[in-house]
């Protein structure tokens, strides 16, 4: 039950929950797990870290072996659960190996401070940290790991700086984005002076540049967010009108003729008679043709022609009853019959 | 004279955009609300395959569609296919030229010069321009939708991109046919052969036109410089090549660009791992800085893939980041390259990957929220990429309020959270003591089937049943317990039931007794 409740817990806090009546003797164990629970509020990030940088880790772990004050109190605490406690002093001493250089620094023997003082809200990553755990620790901060720290080799401690400088040295060199100096190439007042327009009205006509802008867009890859947009976007389809709404839109047809060519008919009717009831009355068609504004020219020239072709096929009668004022003639169109 | 979508410009940018809604287009019918990154993929997938469906049957069937009206059919609703000239004449290539038809304008240029009729300069030059800029093949026409849902092509920036262009096409057919070869013919070449990565053409081409003593425009040179680091072995190499072409422009007095750096840099950021690409880069930077250009965001994009590729395992430093985001502080920006559209997606990449570091997420969300910034990241996956990032960082480090503030921004109709994000919240709800906010999650959880699963079921019961609250987190709290065991007990014997077992009545039993309401626990139990 005890395990299982320690798995449950350390599933979401891995730091070491115990029952306390148990530990009452351990209370070294217990401020050491009570400073773990705190430090185990940011634990899902260093459990990501660590299965992303698994070679930072192993640096990490040369530098900060356990003490022995706490291996033996790790030991301890094992042998007092239930069940295999090589296992359980295992799984401990894991745990305090992974954690945070600086917070496992934190003096064992210390009251249990408030939640609050130990957690680090807000910036958890600390640019010189890196360097500094690769180091071993602030310079003048009171180590309570000093003795591990110097009972490390010297030769172990030496490559750990070598990796130091060498990645410093890549590094460093370019953390401001102004420190590189320039190349030199262009001269720098000449430029200043030189206006900008030449290039830009060039541009915006040259296909490249339409392709460019149409190609940006779709990567962009925007929906209309409302009703204005879908709006915009119809229109340069040329699906809607544009705004202001103009008269003469879709009117390309009808810029080809002028306005003689809808009032002044008359040239078309050189097929039918000169005088009589049918040029009469042909004439009263092109006087309200001429005052339709709804048809286009070639379509009335198609009334007309209606007209022209229906008294051809009644010619019989008509010539029959009017005589020659009935009689249609096969002129070409335009052409005035003497 | 304003353009003719001015006035509707206008009256948009009187909306505001970042009110948490569902895609404008489903707006009407709450059922086609879409929250997931794969249910709007779905969504649009199936409203733009109806569209194409439409336009299928409208072309198999074209007689039960006839058109009953006298006017003519506006040209935006008439099939493209339909040419004004259709005998082989100078009038018709320029048409197809127009109407953008690559294919056919080859066969019409190819009739005409097996024909034997002159064509001018000019049809020469432009029918040049349209085979480079699409290199010989008809352009693919993408719609919105499609271009919201599917990724951007990203193929511009792999370390050594394949050259598509085909020896002996088009395009050299009748730059070779041209009676007079101009300078803008050769920086039409040059250009069509660099957006190809053909670098041996683009050299003999700019050999050709120095030989000659021709006049090169500055998007030619800018076309020269994106090819720098094609065939190269060392960043050596890659330098003394863009520092030539360089200083060709100063001697000739071009002026550069922006885009000229870019192209440079673009070269770098191909080989930002081999060594002194960063220096040069910074050296290229400052000389921009130099010449009075402004730079864009297209500019750090470069600069910030080199340094912090976020695939790259070795340690990085902030400064260089940080200093970037100061200089942008405060500006808007609008998309001018195709480079602008990464930005937010990459930076934010970059920080989650490098150092998560919840203040730098939220200087860069800030800005994202300036002006007209957010048009930028309208594609989804830069979205879902973007925000889940952001979410993955802030939540471990920063103050619930913080983070059920930006929730509440994006949360459900922007950007959905996966189930791991969920946990987060939920760990980060139990350690603030936000409760108030498990309602709020209960309800956009039901957008999703996350209760099907055990793991989540048992962690999101756990939260609930965790301590006593005050009464009215409480109620709200057991009307949530009741809702999931009513749901249970509906389906209870159908296969999709909810996973419901000892551990999680287990929970619901302990919020019904927090509540001190014992007949409800006992019923459970």
């Amino acid at each position: 039950m005890l395990r299982s409740i320690i798995r449950y817990s350390s599933a979401l806090v891995p730091g070491v929950l115990v029952k306390e009546t148990k530990l009452r003797s351990l209370s070294d164990i217990l401020k050491l797990s009570s400073n773990l629970r705190q430090l185990s509020l940011s634990a899902p990030r260093y459990e990501d870290e660590k299965k992303r940088r698994p070679r930072r880790d192993k640096v990490f772990k040369e530098e900060t072996p356990v003490s022995r004050e706490v291996q033996e109190a790790a030991v301890q605490a094992a042998k007092s659960l239930p069940g295999d406690w090589t296992k359980t002093a295992e799984e401990l001493l894991a745990r305090l190996q992974t954690k945070d250089a600086e917070s496992a620094r934190e003096p064992v023997g210390d009251e249990p401070r408030s939640l609050l003082s130990t957690m680090k809200i807000g910036r958890a990553f600390e640019p010189g940290r890196d360097s500094e755990r690769r180091r071993g620790g602030r310079k003048g901060q009171n180590n309570q790991k000093d003795d591990s720290f110097f009972s490390q080799s010297i030769v172990q401690k030496a490559a750990v700086d070598k990796k130091i400088f060498k990645e410093r040295r890549h590094t460093s060199e370019f953390k401001d984005l102004y420190g590189v100096p320039r190349l030199g190439i262009f001269e720098t007042k000449k430029e200043a002076e030189v206006a900008h327009d030449d290039s830009r009205p060039e541009a915006a006509e040259d296909l490249w540049a339409k392709v460019e802008k149409e190609h940006v867009r779709r990567l962009q890859g925007g929906l209309p967010r409302n009703a204005f947009e879908e709006m915009i976007r119809l229109t340069e389809q040329g699906k809607v009108w544009t705004f202001p709404v103009d008269n003469e839109a879709d009117l390309h047809e009808e810029r080809k003729y002028k306005f003689h060519d809808h009032v002044f008919l008359e040239r078309h009717l050189g097929e039918f008679p000169k005088v009589g009831p049918i040029r009469k009355f042909m004439e009263l068609v092109t006087l309200g043709l001429s005052q339709n504004p709804w048809l286009s020219v070639p379509e009335k020239i198609e009334h007309i022609s209606w007209f022209a072709q229906y008294f051809k096929e009644k010619q019989d009668i008509l010539k029959s009853t009017l005589g020659e004022q009935g009689e249609m003639k096969n002129a070409a169109k335009g052409s005035e019959q003497s | 004279n304003r353009s003719p979508t001015a006035i509707l410009e206008a009256l948009a940018s009187t909306v505001r955009n970042d009110v948490n809604q569902p895609i404008y287009s489903t707006i009407d019918d709450p059922f086609l609300y879409s929250t997931t990154d794969r249910v709007k993929k779905a969504h649009l997938a199936a409203y733009e395959s109806g569209r194409k469906t439409a336009e299928h049957m409208l072309a198999l069937y074209p007689d039960y569609f006839t058109q009953i009206w006298d006017d003519p059919l506006p040209d935006a609703w008439k099939k493209d296919s339909e040419y004004i000239y259709a005998e082989p004449c100078e009038d018709a290539l320029n048409e197809r030229i127009t109407k953008r038809k690559v294919v056919e304008a080859i066969d019409m240029y190819r009739t005409i010069i097996s024909n034997g009729e002159p064509l001018s300069q000019e049809s020469q030059e432009k029918l040049l321009e349209l085979l480079v800029v699409f290199n010989c093949k008809d352009p693919v026409e993408e719609t919105d939708i499609g271009s919201y849902i599917n990724a951007p092509d990203y193929r511009a920036f792999s370390p050594f991109p394949p050259c598509t262009w085909q020896k002996a096409n088009a395009a050299e057919e009748v730059f070779d046919a041209l009676p007079e070869k101009t300078a803008s013919a050769y920086c039409q070449m040059i250009r069509g052969m660099s957006a190809n990565y053909h670098k041996e053409g683009v050299l003999s081409m700019y050999n050709a036109m120095k030989a000659n003593k021709m006049p090169v425009d500055v998007e030619t040179y800018n076309a020269i410089l994106k090819v720098a680091s094609l065939d190269t072995e060392t960043i050596d190499d890659v330098k003394l090549f863009v520092e030539t072409i360089l200083k060709d422009m100063a001697a000739n007095n071009v002026k550069p660009n922006e885009k000229t750096f870019i192209s440079a840099m673009v070269n770098l950021r191909r080989l930002s791992r081999w060594s002194g690409a960063k220096k040069f880069v910074l050296a290229l930077f400052s000389e921009m800085k130099a010449c009075g250009i402004e730079p864009g965001l297209s500019t750090y994009v470069q600069i910030l893939h080199i340094f912090y590729y976020f695939k790259d395992r070795s340690s990085k430093t902030p400064e260089l980041l940080e200093q970037v985001l100061d200089d942008l502080k405060g500006k808007e920006f609008e998309c001018k390259t195709e480079n602008d559209v990464q930005f937010f997606r990459s930076v934010m990449g970059m920080i989650a990957a490098h150092f998560p570091d919840s203040k730098l997420a939220l200087r860069l969300h800030e800005l994202l929220q300036y002006g007209k910034n957010r048009d930028l990241l309208s594609n989804r996956q830069a979205q879902y990429g973007y925000y889940s990032d952001l979410f993955t960082v802030i939540i471990p480090l920063e103050h619930i309020d913080v983070v059920m503030d930006l929730y509440k921004e994006v949360v459900p109709y922007i950007f959905f959270p996966n189930s791991e994000t969920f946990k987060l919240i939920l760990e980060s709800i139990e350690m603030h003591e936000g409760h108030q906010y498990v309602s709020q999650l209960y309800t956009d959880l039901q957008w999703t089937s996350m209760f099907k699963d055990f793991d989540f079921l048992s962690r999101f019961t756990q939260t609930l049943a965790e301590r006593k609250h005050e009464a009215k987190t409480q109620n709200e709290l057991c009307m949530i317990a009741s809702s999931l065991m009513d749901q249970w007990t509906r389906k209870q014997h159908l296969h999709d039931a909810l996973p419901v077992n000892g551990v999680v009545i287990g929970n619901l039993i302990k919020t019904h007794l927090n509540n001190d309401d014992l007949k409800t626990a006992w019923s459970l139990f």
